[in-house]
């Protein structure tokens, strides 16, 4: 910075029209001093309402692109950002989503630089800066699991115990933060302004519990046309396992608990399903062991 | 699965189904393996979205029944291990609730989750 006389001169006029010095300088250069952060930071803003009033104009010509950054927390970066994302280039393919992921700290930083638009993942609560708005998106739950016959499976309440002995808390709200000061109503498309970030982010995060629910009612939505056909379900097992009935298998079952497992063909497979059912007619336990690969 | 029962690389313990299953014919059901009652298959259907009309459901079915008839659907479905089941839109309507409420259950009790 300031290295060279043209650049030296455009920020001591800069330094001039704002009544005070924006960096101070050092054996080892120049860096910003604390109203340098502040006018930058501010001048980033600008430039973003700017790009995004550029895009509006685009679009109200009917065409041009958009691009839409999200901070990412580690917490979301596995499932609920890419899903999100994937649902709503679906809808809208002349969006052009950026993700950028990091610590609450670095991207909150980028959040006030209009580097990114909102950031998804845990909320802080209370612990939220002032300049921050948060909107819940759904409460994750944490389960805890622990092994057959371990000590916190004793005795009757079972999951007060478990949280008692968990350091953190049981239940965390997910959702997005972001740098709106003011709430618009907007009937707008949601990236249109950057106030309206989180309505944004609502409607971006549905699929978030869209996996909870089928989306149709089996019943309500559609009317029965025709049967075609049905498949039983057969139980194998390796040719070289010692079990040569279904009676051979439950009496192991029952023998010890929680030794044997089984797999099918995904979770909420009918396979799945129907071993479940098999397990309350036998009354036994064992547990699903995921499956490496789907089958055919 | 058959194809690896029948080279012995893996071993039949049971089918789901009321009846024995025609391609494993030595392989007992788990009803005969002493849990009477006991009936899982897997069935498939085809639905049409609510408010479409009487009439071009009853030609639909007419339609799909008429193939399921074939000598040629019946052996390609036999190959996967199923059995064509044509019926009444009514029946299958009546199988579809009834089926609801039971996998419920088993879904509530094993605590089944979706990927």
């Amino acid at each position: 910075m300031a290295r060279t006389p043209a650049r030296r001169r455009l920020l001591r006029r800069l330094e001039h029209a704002a009544k005070t010095t924006l960096y101070e300088r050092s054996r080892l250069g120049a860096r910003l001093n604390e109203s340098g952060e502040w006018l930058l930071q501010h001048v980033k803003v600008a430039l973003a309402e700017i790009r995004i009033g550029y895009e509006e104009l685009a679009r109200w010509r009917g065409k041009g692109e958009f691009l839409v950054t999200i901070g990412s927390l580690p917490m979301a970066t596995d499932v609920l950002v890419p899903h999100a994302a994937a649902r709503v280039l679906v809808m809208h393919p002349e969006l052009h989503i950026g993700v950028k992921d990091g610590t609450y700290e670095s991207l909150t930083r980028l959040l006030r630089n209009a580097d990114v638009d909102f950031v998804v993942g845990p909320l802080r609560g209370d612990a939220l800066a002032g300049d921050l708005e948060e909107e819940v998106l759904y409460v994750d739950r944490f389960v805890a699991v622990v092994r057959q016959g371990h000590p916190l499976l004793r005795g009757g309440r079972r999951a007060s115990r478990i949280r008692g002995s968990a350091r953190s808390p049981a239940r965390r709200p997910m959702g997005c933060s972001s740098a709106c000061s003011r709430r618009r109503a907007c009937r707008c498309p949601p990236w249109r302004c950057a106030r309206t970030a989180r309505r944004w982010c609502a409607r971006c995060c549905w699929p978030a519990t869209m996996w909870r629910w089928l989306g149709y009612d089996p019943l309500k939505s559609f009317v029965p046309v025709a049967y075609v056909a049905r498949v039983p379900n057969v139980l194998v097992v390796n040719a070289a396992s010692p079990f040569r009935s279904l009676k051979d298998l439950v009496d192991a079952a029952r023998a010890k608990p929680g030794l044997l497992t089984y797999s099918s063909g995904g979770n909420g497979s009918a396979a799945h399903i129907t071993f479940e059912a098999l397990k309350l007619k036998a009354k036994i336990f064992m547990a699903t062991a995921p499956s490496p690969v789907r089958p055919p | 699965m058959i194809p690896h029962v029948r080279s012995g690389r893996l071993r039949a313990l049971a089918v789901s189904s009321v009846q024995r299953v025609a391609a494993l014919p030595d392989v007992l059901t788990v009803a005969e393996s002493g849990y009477p009652g006991f009936e899982a298959d897997q069935w498939y259907g085809i639905v049409a979205p609510a408010g479409t009309s009487a009439a071009v459901v009853a030609r639909l079915n007419a339609e799909i029944n008429k193939a399921l008839a074939l000598a040629e659907v019946a052996l390609q479905l036999s190959v996967e291990g199923a059995t064509p089941m044509p019926t009444t839109p009514q029946a299958f309507g009546d199988l579809i609730k009834r089926e609801i409420p039971r996998w419920a259950e088993v879904v509530k009790a094993g605590n089944v989750k979706a990927d």
